[in-house]
């Protein structure tokens, strides 16, 4: 396996670079305290709203606050709440979708149309909505976006099902006497994974999007948490300095970006058929 | 016939879920911390309990939950969604007159993103591992990875504040005046007003923040295109139709197209779904009067009426629209026909 990562790495720039930049905010985020030149909370009045310079490399805020410092930190709690969303997220909904795909009938209906009733309603108001009813913080904040996101990984889930418990092979383990969940487990789910593991790459940036969307609404943790969407929100009152918005709003560009690269990379080497040529 | 029963059990199913989400919405608003009554009424009338009970009983407020909850269902299916505590009008005309605005909006950014996210995806697919594909890769990547606010601010900057070559937030210039409401689409209603100046100063407004809302979509569609189409491509019907000597373009616009799009149905669905919930930050930084601003309004100023009502609008939307894309899918695929 990490002999394919290497060489999918040395063929395919786009993962790599993927990788690089991951890699970069995971260090960053782990070693905060030693890179970030300032504290994050840290503010001297004196110099608010200062552009880049040598002693503050994105500048500072209204507070004064070095925001080189304060996104460094802020990628702690993106990179947190994207995966813990996304790994709870994926494997309800998965398991659920894979169940309601492969049984059919009454079961399916009723358990499909149950997750479309959250699947309809307007994710960032649910958010918010969950968030305004458990109160602020971040571990409230993910588990809005659980119950926001699991339904889009079942309804995928199901999709590829319906058409993967289609195919010869599924059948022949059936004739071999392969119980329901045996062939559910060993056949169905296993080759259906693929589409389940790019939708969930590209949904960490997605979480970390919605994150940040929720933090920019002041719906995160509550200030002076150097959150990026919070950043950037700080910076909409400040529309001509443009490094207040402009450099939070790049680290979650670039994370997001970095998680897509890796998905689209992953898909790649797990799809055997994605390898020959077109 | 078999086809009719469908689509009239998919319907029924709809009133079921609709039925189910304003349960969910129910249960929202008693999780919601807060009195209602408090919310509501104004200082002076909070300090008279009579007051305060004449609210409850008016509002069922002084009943059992149980009965709260028919209630509340009873006045959903009566179209009572009642009246927002913000702007003292009925939800339902405040969501009459935002309604248009964002679907005038939404129609054109999925029309964008679908176009150029297709148009891309087969490019992408066609030249595969190419720098074509790079780019066009690289370029859908930047669509879905985009935080649309931080976007819509660029957008702002360059176009707006700096270049000065398309118009600010707003749906019409202040030197037009909104056109007789027909339709309440301004492009549509403006037209028909016989004002093509004015049509060109609405679809200008348009731009900027269809472009930051289809962004997203463009992104998804693209790389939903290009893993379908690669799929499709490996299979054995395609290597028989290359068998035969047919062109490569001849083979996925005849051949794979069809079957590759299946899947790009639904995210063009969910897509078009999610533009109707998700232009809450698009609408309030451009100064869009739809339903996201009107739902942003709402959440901040804690108007339950206003939030209930835009998330049962939103909700039968999306629901509408997957019903139609289900049904969809049994026409252009046998093979999941009626499942």
């Amino acid at each position: 396996m990490i002999r394919s990562i290497i060489k999918l790495m040395k063929s395919n720039y786009l993962f790599t670079l993927g990788c690089f930049i991951c890699l970069c905010w995971i260090l960053a985020a782990i070693f905060a305290d030693f890179i970030a030149p300032y504290g994050p909370i840290t503010q001297d009045l004196s110099i608010r709203l200062n552009s880049p310079s040598l002693e503050h490399l994105f500048g500072t805020d209204n507070f004064g606050r070095d925001i080189f410092s304060r996104v460094i930190y802020g990628g702690r709690y993106s990179l947190l709440a994207g995966c813990v969303t996304v790994l709870l997220a994926g494997t309800i909904g998965s398991i659920y979708g894979a169940i309601a795909g492969y049984l059919g009938g009454v079961v399916d209906d009723i358990m499909m149309r149950l997750s479309e009733m959250i699947l309809s309603f307007p994710s960032l108001i649910l958010a918010m909505c969950i968030n305004a009813a458990l109160g602020s913080s971040l571990f409230n904040t993910m588990f809005a976006l659980v119950i926001v996101a699991w339904p889009t990984y079942a309804r995928l889930m199901r999709s590829v099902v319906l058409t993967v418990k289609e195919n010869e092979y599924v059948e022949a383990a059936r004739a071999l006497g392969a119980s329901k969940w045996r062939v559910l487990i060993t056949e169905i789910i296993p080759n259906s994974v693929g589409s389940v593991l790019i939708m969930a790459t590209t949904d960490l940036g997605n979480q970390i999007l919605m994150f940040s969307t929720l933090s920019f609404l002041g719906l995160g943790s509550a200030p002076p948490t150097p959150e990026w969407g919070m950043m950037v929100s700080d910076g909409v009152n400040y529309f001509n300095k443009f490094w207040v918005a402009g450099f939070p709003g790049l680290a979650i560009l670039t994370m997001a970006v970095g998680s897509n690269f890796i998905g689209d990379g992953l898909r790649d080497l797990m799809d055997p058929k994605l390898r020959k040529e077109f | 016939m078999e086809r009719l029963r469908f689509i009239i059990k998919r319907f029924a199913l709809l009133i079921v879920m609709l039925f189910g989400v304003a349960t969910i919405v129910f249960v929202l608003t008693k999780l919601v911390p807060g009195d209602s009554a408090v919310a509501n009424l104004s200082q002076r009338s909070l300090s008279d309990p009579k007051i305060v009970e004449a609210y409850k009983v008016k509002h069922g407020l002084d009943q059992p939950v149980i009965i709260q909850y028919f209630i509340h269902i009873k006045n959903v299916f009566k179209l009572d969604l009642g009246t927002s505590m913000r702007t003292n009008q009925s939800i339902l005309y405040e969501l009459k007159r935002c309604f248009p605005a964002t679907i005038e909006l939404a129609t054109l950014a999925i029309l964008l993103s679908t176009i150029f996210g297709i148009f891309f995806g087969i490019i992408s697919a066609m030249k595969r591992n190419s720098i074509v594909d790079q780019i066009v890769r690289a370029i859908s990547v930047l669509g879905v990875s985009i935080p649309s606010f931080w976007f819509a601010l660029i957008m702002l900057y360059v176009f707006y504040y700096k270049l000065q070559i398309l118009p600010g937030p707003g749906r019409l210039s202040a030197s037009f005046s909104a056109p007789v409401a027909v339709t309440g689409f301004y492009m549509i209603d403006s037209l028909i007003e016989g004002d093509f100046l004015k049509f060109i100063d609405a679809l200008k407004h348009l731009i900027l923040p269809a472009s930051v809302l289809a962004a997203f979509t463009m992104g998804l569609i693209t790389r939903t295109t290009r893993s379908n189409l690669l799929d499709v491509m490996s299979t054995d019907y395609i290597r028989t139709a290359k068998a035969k000597g047919l062109s490569k373009v001849s083979v996925i616009v005849s051949h794979a197209l069809g079957n590759a799009l299946i899947p790009v149905l639904t995210v063009i669905g969910l897509g078009f779904g999610n533009l109707l919930g998700g232009m809450v930050l698009v609408e309030t930084i451009f100064n869009w009067p739809g339903l996201g601003q009107f739902a942003y309004n709402s959440v901040k100023s804690l108007d339950y009426p206003g939030i209930i009502g835009v998330s049962l609008l939103i909700a039968l939307n999306y629901m509408l629209i997957n019903t139609v894309i289900d049904i969809l899918y049994g026409t252009i695929d046998p093979r999941v026909r009626c499942k």
